[in-house]
């Protein structure tokens, strides 16, 4: 071995270090050395280091932050510090927030989502391996990338030489000899021998040699050999890696720092203290030799010129530990560097044994006041360019200010413009465009609809037939309980989410109630398997005996099979949107209804969502006559002051019919607008699409408020006739608006609109949560769009925000076969899973596109993210970039009427820029730019040249990522800090769009000693007597709330629990409790109030809704079945809804207004009167009306 | 003249002369040299926290720059959308 040979090399010099010194050897390939000092090896490398770390080196631009920086700044510097084996440091591995991006589960450049501090040691290492290319891989234990090592040694030299310092290093470097920097580089690269060389000066005795070794990601390792000029080795160089000064003052009893060191001897040496002028100083000199000796010393001081002004010699005893003290008043008369050396010779004066000496500065007082009017003309001469700068810089401000003036006159102007248009469009289409108001009747046809929500239902798990895999056939004939619809299945691990249980002794072991649960609940095992099976008995009347009947809903995760009678009627996969499976042997009289819901693994199938599955959405029994129709597109145009209505048929029957399509606008009863009709032919099976266009210039505009309008909702009522026979009456809601984007920022309905949305807005699971927190996040945190990051209930999302005038941006992933072996773009695109993917956003576009909230389509989620920026990723983020780019160009296609953008995707650029996707969308979306203002938000519009939406911006800071800190006083301020600061620039650089991560979660709570903080009175000492005992005395089922719901009946998922939670706001808010405010505002509430633009209020109403209770004879008829028909002239067609097993049918109309009421089977009508209800910040069902409706008489 | 005055007289040239001894250069008052190696210390101070204002004065002329830049290429594309939309507005 190479290596062990340089152990026989000789040393010619004598360097003593004290005993005890010695270093044990501890690293890789290396053997026991002895020997204080190492030679280098035959070649010249040195290969016995001080070696320390892991210090940060996140990237940076242009360079990673430790290479650029000075990590040891705590010790002085890179420049300065003296190492030692055992010095230790500490080094601090910020969490990058900016990295931490949801939905991807960490990370920053080490994987942490906190901030670490690292212990740092500088210890020995002796590289015996045969490559003198010293290794530091896993040396660091995690920090395996981006990160910084230093390596030192002191190489001892007999005498002054010029020499070369060739290095080797992966990645970068910076090179230090005696404090000086050598220079460096900094780039990826492998180590190898020599691949840089520097001039370097040795000195006579020690030279401190510092390298800093920056590593990015993959190997780290470094080399440096000591040659001449001509790259030959020396072979009387050795290193030591202990500096003798530090050794003697350990040993020596009475000096606490050893200031110079020669041969044996070693002195602590002083001269007055600073400032020095000439005159008298006081000398003294500490001085200690290795070996007790007795010596005689030379003690000489000399000044600035040289002279000798001070000497004495004298006899004493040196030894290493008690250093033998000299002391003297020196005068010095001249300024300058005076010397004071201690000259050791041996008792006889033969040999000198140590030549100590310390230079020290006499300042001289004429130059002192020659500098100091030198410093007083600099000063001043730079209050002069502080003045000239500064009033540069007001004429600067001026200037911007001038021009942000002119840019709003020219918002101003392009406002004024679309006003103008719509009144050249008014003028053109003069009175043929206006608004009538003529009755509208709605016609009795085939169309009803029926209700089947309630608890008029029995569950059953599937038969597991092994891992994930179920019976999917046979529903079992045993184990049948009761139940309901909809009702949420969920995945074994989430179950402490949802409901007070937990798996028995694991995450994945049968269910244990905690004992928080209310008495006697529990939660059965069939909603926790990968199969769901639900059945009902329905009634088909006899006036349903001549038309189609369907099972319909909305929302069904994963796989959908519908029986009727045993008999399959058909299957749905893949979950979003409506579905409609017809029952073809739906015969007046009973029936049972039997439906089977997989969740998406146990079919092999892709679904970003596992977690929870079911018959999530409401389910009806819908009908309609054989020529109908399928389905509506109603399109608005502000700027064209147009209406479109997209009408598609299906002649379900077995002739052809030749009718007429007619479209109508109605609200409150009144026709306000008449399409032109159109006749069309339809052979038996086939379908026709009819498009009908109409002018409409002074429609109520629907808009989130204020100057932009109220949500008004308009019914489109579309009329199939053939003859003077009506077939056919469909009614769809909508709303006429506009939202598009011009130059950098969007605009609704002709008045520009800076997007400030929130990404929580839509993340609880009940109606009347979701109303409540909407209207929260208005109020008290100007909330104006709601982004539905993927959760479930988009349609029940977008439906509320229309009623009450938020915007929505729903969000959907596609199924890109990432991964180790993902297809290239081009095979992909010829596979199933591309078609799924396509199959799955037409449904989406068609579930969500007649919503008037819903105005930007996000088409998938931080495909390019600062989180997935490392180079090893970069060939399959382009590959997933531009995969991704084929969705959102598809769904533009199927609806260009609303904006599509990409979240988090417009790339992982900067300055130098980076990779970004392509083509380049309408929106730059970036994720998170508030890490970044300087670069990524400041003159966005020239950075961008397009509207921007932050799609995620300001982080919660209560949760995960922030170590589950909760929502501390101290912290809730913070983050109030936080809004005002980056919220408040937003709107000082009016950026046109954000979605905060957001105030959905950082307003609405806060963890108060008193507990004063949210409405249930939750604080610390609550969390802790919970997480005690499991149960908490004044609060028996804490964090799980018990929801009364007046009925399972009616629309809307009804989750049995409400689950606090304290770091995430809409967590906190109390959506059921009468008892209770809805929320308690924080300061965070009151930060994004004060910084962001006003908005105005929500709708002042909520739907309409009631809880009718049908009796019979005074006793409740369980599962009435209530048929509500307009009575004013609301658009609509019968309602039907199924009471609970109580009588009472919980009925949520689009219109409010007189109903004529009827129970299915039974003799009685009567009209009902279901006003309008005032959307009040109240918990709790209060809201309510309660009507009944007696049968019996 | 009165020797009151003369008394006075004296006294104002004594005052005048030690005044005008005070202001002349190279004649040091004892610990002088320490009190201008404070001045130095204190001025070097002065001149690090100028040189970080200046920086950052010099900093926002940048960003004032920046903005110009940015706000002047605003309003040539707001122009440019301006003179479409309007064309747009009256068109058939």
């Amino acid at each position: 071995m190479r290596a062990s040979h340089r152990r026989t090399c000789c040393l010619l010099l004598p360097l003593v270090l004290l005993a005890g010194s010695q270093v044990c050897c501890v690293a890789q390939g290396e053997q026991d050395v002895a020997p204080d000092q190492y030679p280098l090896d035959e070649e010249g490398f040195v290969r016995d280091w001080l070696v320390a770390g892991p210090y940060p080196n996140p990237p940076g631009d242009p360079y990673p932050a430790g290479y650029e920086g000075d990590p040891l700044e705590r010790l002085g510097g890179e420049a300065a510090v003296e190492p030692y084996a055992g010095m230790t440091d500490e080094a601090e591995f910020l969490a990058d927030k900016g990295r931490l991006i949801a939905g991807i589960g960490s990370t920053n450049a080490w994987g942490f989502t906190e901030t670490k501090v690292l212990p740092v040691q500088w210890a020995p290492i002796h590289w015996e391996e045969e490559s003198p290319i010293i290794s530091l891989d896993d040396r660091f234990g995690e920090i395996r990338d981006w990160l910084v090592a230093y390596a030192a040694c002191w190489v001892l030299s007999r005498n002054e030489r010029n020499v070369q310092m060739r290095v080797g290093s992966d990645d970068g470097y910076k090179l230090y000899l005696n404090h000086e920097s050598l220079g460096g580089i900094s780039l990826s690269r492998a180590a190898a021998e020599d691949q840089n060389v520097h001039q370097g000066r040795l000195r006579e005795g020690l030279n401190l040699v510092l390298l800093k070794i920056s590593e990015r990601t993959g190997g780290h390792a470094f080399c440096l050999r000591i040659t001449d000029g001509k790259g030959e080795p020396y072979d009387d160089l050795a290193v030591v890696l202990s500096h003798p000064k530090r050794e003697y003052a350990l040993g020596c009893q009475n000096l606490d720092e050893v200031d110079v060191v020669d041969r044996e001897g070693f002195a602590q040496l002083r001269l007055g203290e600073e400032p020095r002028f000439p005159g008298t100083l006081g000398l003294r000199a500490m001085v200690g030799l290795a070996t007790e000796t007795a010596c005689s010393v030379r003690v000489l001081v000399t000044d600035g010129g040289d002279r000798e002004v001070f000497s004495d010699t004298l006899t004493a005893e040196l030894s290493p530990d008690r250093a033998y003290p000299i002391e003297a008043e020196v005068t010095i008369d001249r300024p300058g560097d005076a010397t004071v050396a201690a000259l050791v010779m041996d008792a006889q004066g033969d040999e000198t044994l140590a030549h100590l000496e310390r230079a020290f500065e006499v300042l001289d007082p004429d130059a002192l006041r020659l500098r100091r009017d030198q410093l007083r003309h600099e000063v001043a001469e730079r209050r002069e360019r502080r003045a000239a700068l500064e009033a540069r810089l007001a004429e600067a401000e001026q200037e911007v200010a001038a021009l942000r003036d002119r840019v709003a006159e020219q918002y101003e102007r392009i406002q004024a413009i679309y006003a103008r248009r719509r009144e050249v469009l008014s003028e053109r289409y003069g009175e043929e465009a206006r608004s009538i108001e003529e009755p509208f009747e709605p016609v009795a046809t085939a169309r009803e609809v029926l209700c089947l929500n309630g608890d008029g239902w029995e569950i059953a798990g599937a038969r597991s037939l092994g891992r994930y895999a179920i019976d999917a056939e046979n529903p079992p004939e045993e184990g049948w309980e009761p139940g309901w619809v909809p009702m949420m299945g969920v995945e074994k691990y989430f179950r402490g989410r949802y409901f007070p249980a937990r798996g028995d002794g694991g995450p994945y072991r049968p269910t244990k109630v905690l004992d928080c649960a209310p008495d006697g609940w529990t939660l059965s095992d069939a909603r926790i398997g990968d199969g769901l099976w639900y059945r009902t008995t329905i009634e088909i009347p006899q006036r349903w005996s001549d038309r189609h009947v369907f099972f319909h809903t909305e929302y069904a995760q994963h796989l959908l099979k519908v029986y009727l009678d045993g008999e399959l009627c058909g299957t749905h996969s893949g979950w979003p949107g409506v579905i409609d499976i017809e029952l073809p042997n739906a015969t007046p009289g009973r029936h049972e209804l039997l439906v089977l819901t997989q969740r998406a693994r146990s079919v092999g199938e892709w679904s970003h969502l596992n977690q929870y599955f079911g018959l999530l959405g409401d389910v009806f029994l819908t009908t309609c006559s054989d020529v109908a129709v399928t389905d509506t597109w109603v399109i608005t145009s502000w700027r064209d002051a147009t209406v479109e209505n997209r009408v598609w048929l299906l002649n379900r029957g077995e002739e052809s019919r030749t009718v007429t399509v007619a479209c109508e606008a109605v609200l409150d009863g009144k026709t306000r607008l008449r399409l032109d009709s159109r006749q069309v032919e339809l052979k038996p099976g086939t379908r026709a699409e009819v498009r009908l266009t109409r002018p409409w210039t002074d429609p109520q505009l629907w808009g989130i408020g204020g100057e932009y309008g109220d949500p008004t909702l308009y019914q489109m009522v579309t009329t199939v006739s053939e003859g003077d026979r009506v077939l056919d009456q469909h009614y769809q809601r909508f709303g006429f608006r506009e939202l598009w984007i011009a130059g950098f920022h969007y605009y609704l309905n002709g008045k520009r609109i800076f997007i400030q949305g929130d990404n929580f807005g839509a993340h609880v699971t009940s109606r009347p949560a979701l109303v409540l927190l909407q209207k929260a996040l208005r109020e008290s945190a100007n909330v104006n769009a709601i982004r539905n990051h993927f959760w479930f209930q988009q349609g029940l999302c977008a439906r509320v925000a229309d009623e009450l005038g938020m915007l929505v941006l729903p969000q959907w992933y596609p199924d890109l076969g990432a991964g180790p072996n993902a297809l290239s773009v081009e095979e992909f695109l010829t596979t199933q899973r591309h078609r799924d993917n396509l199959r799955r956003y037409a449904r989406w576009v068609r579930w969500l596109r007649n919503h008037p909230s819903v105005v930007i389509y996000c088409t998938d989620n931080e495909i390019f993210t600062q989180a997935w920026d490392t180079p090893e990723k970069l060939e399959a983020n382009i590959r997933n970039d531009r995969l991704g780019a084929v969705y959102g160009r598809y769904v533009k296609a199927l609806d260009p009427t609303r904006l599509v953008t990409r979240d988090g995707d417009e790339g992982t650029w900067g300055k130098l820029g980076k990779w970004q996707q392509q083509p380049p969308a309408e929106i730059a979306n970036y994720h998170y730019p508030d890490f970044n203002v300087d670069d990524l938000v400041e003159n966005w519009q020239s950075l961008y040249e397009k509207p921007v939406l932050f799609g995620e911006t300001l982080y919660c800071s209560y949760g995960a990522w922030d170590g589950w800190i909760d929502a501390i006083p101290s912290q809730v301020a913070a983050k109030a800090r936080r809004v005002r600061d980056v919220v408040g620039t937003y709107r000082d650089l009016e950026v046109s769009g954000w979605v905060g991560m957001g105030p959905g979660n950082d307003c609405f709570t806060e963890l108060k000693e008193d507990g004063s903080g949210n409405p249930w009175g939750v604080s610390p000492a609550i969390i802790a007597e919970y997480k005690a005992n499991g149960q908490v005395e004044s609060l028996p089922h804490y964090p799980y709330f018990p929801i009364d719901w007046p009925s399972l009946s009616g629309p809307g998922l009804k989750p049995e629990f409400y689950r606090f939670q304290s770091v995430y706001g809409h967590g906190s808010i109390n959506p059921c409790d009468a008892g209770r405010p809805v929320y308690v505002p924080n300061a965070v509430n009151a930060a994004y109030q004060d910084a962001t633009w006003p908005m105005p209020p929500l709708s002042r109403h909520r739907p309409t809704e009631a809880l009718v209770t049908v009796t019979e004879h005074g006793e409740p008829v369980p599962l009435a079945r209530l048929v509500l028909t307009p009575a004013d002239g609301q658009a609509s067609e019968p309602l039907g809804v199924r009471a609970d097993t109580q009588g009472r049918a919980w009925v949520l109309l689009e219109e409010p207004g007189r109903y004529d009421a009827r129970v299915e089977g039974k003799e009685t009508a009567t009209t009902l009167d279901f006003g309008p209800i005032g959307l009040e910040m109240q918990a709790g069902f209060g809201y309510l009306p309660r009507l009944e409706m007696e049968v019996g008489q | 003249m009165r020797l009151s005055a003369v008394i006075v007289c004296i006294c104002l040239a004594l005052l005048a002369a030690a005044f005008v001894g005070l202001g002349q250069p190279g004649e040091e008052a004892p610990g002088e040299p320490q009190a201008v190696y404070q001045e130095c210390q204190e001025l070097q101070q002065q001149i690090e926290e100028l040189d970080a204002e200046l920086k950052h004065l010099a900093h926002q002329e940048q960003s004032l720059a920046e903005a110009r830049e940015n706000y002047q290429y605003v309003l040539e594309r707001n122009a440019e959308l301006v003179a479409e939309l309007e064309d747009w507005a009256e068109a058939e």
